[in-house]
């Protein structure tokens, strides 16, 4: 009886994990980031879906995005402007460097 | 050059999705408390400590006269991912490989033979694992440091105090040989895991195997770096002491008697957590060490299904084993009466660090 229970359980799980709707695409997402004033947040982002952000800086710093290798440079009163499109899954961090987190790219 | 996460680069996994994460933390609930109702009342499982010393000296000698041909590139990979990681899953497969292959531990062939101080028990170790985590998670510039001090440390332990030095103080050793315990090839991992010595220090290395793995998911959130002005070495050192504090709590005068029972959550969550680093870095990480750059991992192994499934069974796979062995260990630490009542603090604290872990994965 406590195996039938567990079992079903199991196969409740795994059904569930296997029905998740794919979120459709959109237009682009836009996004202004402060290295000044960093408060990120995790973002869901289409796969596919393309990405525009602008980021300004009081002095001048590298703004990557981690996983699609994106890069520009941002200084005072010249934002960085990178634009992609998210064409792989996972999470990504967008960073200035050395270290300060702008925000988080979900891509599914 | 820049600073990355681990020293090898920004991977982070898709979040577990809820729903995932509630039906896991459900699951640990319910099957716990059946657990408790419908297990055995007798203790079944004999302490049976698995055949004793063995080691390879001539691939110890060999990882020895290897290590200064490892391409400079390649040791953030080779450390934090195939060792660190690789370690962990191969102990738990097939038993305490590090005692086997360690390439210092020749050092303890020219011992003093000086006895090894018992109250020191495994502190050594639970600060060498810590100050590890701390170059993994907060400063992994600081690797070439460590690994030279890790050297100097038990090259010279090794020489005072031979191999009980290994055994007790290294780190590595003690961690690969608790989750060696694991091993469903070396006999019952149940007798493995009670036959586990209690020594001092034993509940701190769990911690900090726990703690530290779960700072790692806090620390790569959004939210903790909303609380910027805290350093990560805080947020580290305070997930340690919570694990310790909760699980003390939890099981009193009992806590070195029972600790061996959180080493299926360790190894449930390090294989959670680290999976997707060791299939994809992993692979990088041997083409550097075969001196090849700029090669793309085959990411076929970590879709975010597979990730998904693999966190969700290894996270309840350990929650599983942890309560069959604290129940069968705690039937014969209490007094007949109390069997019911006492295990329940530590039931409900696994129950608490497996949602914790399920929810981590999720976390933003």
């Amino acid at each position: 009886m406590i195996r039938v229970l567990l079992f079903a359980l199991v196969v409740v799980v795994v059904v569930a994990g296997c029905t998740a709707a794919p979120a459709p695409t959109n237009g682009p997402l836009v996004l202004d980031l402060s290295v000044d004033e960093p408060s990120p947040q995790r973002e869901e982002v289409a796969k596919g879906q393309s990405v525009e952000l602008t980021v300004t800086s009081s002095k001048p710093v590298d703004v990557h995005v981690h996983g699609f290798d994106v890069l520009a440079k941002a200084e005072e009163g010249k934002p960085a402007v990178l634009k992609f499109v998210a064409d792989q899954t996972g999470t990504f961090d967008v960073e200035a460097h050395p270290d300060t987190l702008l925000t988080q790219l979900v891509v599914r | 050059m820049t600073v990355l996460a681990h020293g090898v680069g920004g991977r982070h996994d898709l979040p577990l999705p809820l729903d995932l994460v509630l039906q896991g933390a459900a699951v640990a609930l319910l099957a716990s408390f059946l657990a408790l109702g419908l297990l055995w009342t007798k203790p079944r499982f004999v302490a049976a400590e698995r055949e004793g010393h063995r080691e390879w000296w001539p691939v110890q000698v060999l990882l020895l006269v290897a290590l200064p041909f490892v391409p400079g590139g390649a040791w953030p990979h080779l450390v934090f991912v195939l060792f660190w990681v690789g370690l962990a899953v191969v102990s738990m497969l097939f038993g305490p490989v590090w005692r086997v292959v360690n390439p210092l531990r020749p050092a303890a062939r020219f011992s003093l033979g000086k006895e090894y101080p018992a109250r020191l028990g495994y502190w050594p170790a639970a600060a060498g694992l810590l100050a590890f985590t701390w170059v993994e998670l907060v400063e992994p510039g600081a690797l070439f440091w460590f690994l030279g001090g890790y050297a100097l440390v038990n090259v010279a332990g090794g020489v005072v105090f031979g191999r009980a030095w290994f055994e007790h103080a290294d780190g590595f050793e003690v961690y690969s040989t608790l989750l060696g315990r694991l091993s469903p090839l070396r006999g019952n991992p149940f007798r493995a895991l009670v036959a586990t010595p209690v020594r001092p220090g034993l509940v701190a290395v769990v911690a900090v195997c726990l703690g530290s793995t779960a700072f790692d998911s806090i620390g790569s959130t959004p939210t903790w770096a909303r609380l910027s002005p805290v350093p990560d070495w805080v947020g580290l050192v305070a997930t340690v002491a919570l694990v310790a504090g909760s699980y003390l709590l939890a099981c009193r005068a009992f806590g070195g008697e029972l600790a061996h029972s959180l080493i299926p959550i360790i190894a449930g969550y390090v294989v959670a957590h680290y999976y997707s680093l060791l299939v994809v870095e992993g692979q990088r990480g041997v083409a550097l060490l075969s001196g090849v750059d700029g090669f793309t991992p085959n990411d076929l192994a970590a879709t975010p299904p597979v990730v998904a499934a693999v966190q969700l069974g290894a996270v309840l796979a350990g929650h599983l084993l942890a309560v069959v062995s604290a129940h069968d260990r705690t039937l014969r630490l209490l007094p007949r009466q109390e069997q019911l009542t006492g295990q329940m603090p530590l039931l409900v604290l696994m129950v608490g660090y497996t949602s914790g872990g399920l929810a981590l994965l999720f976390a933003g």
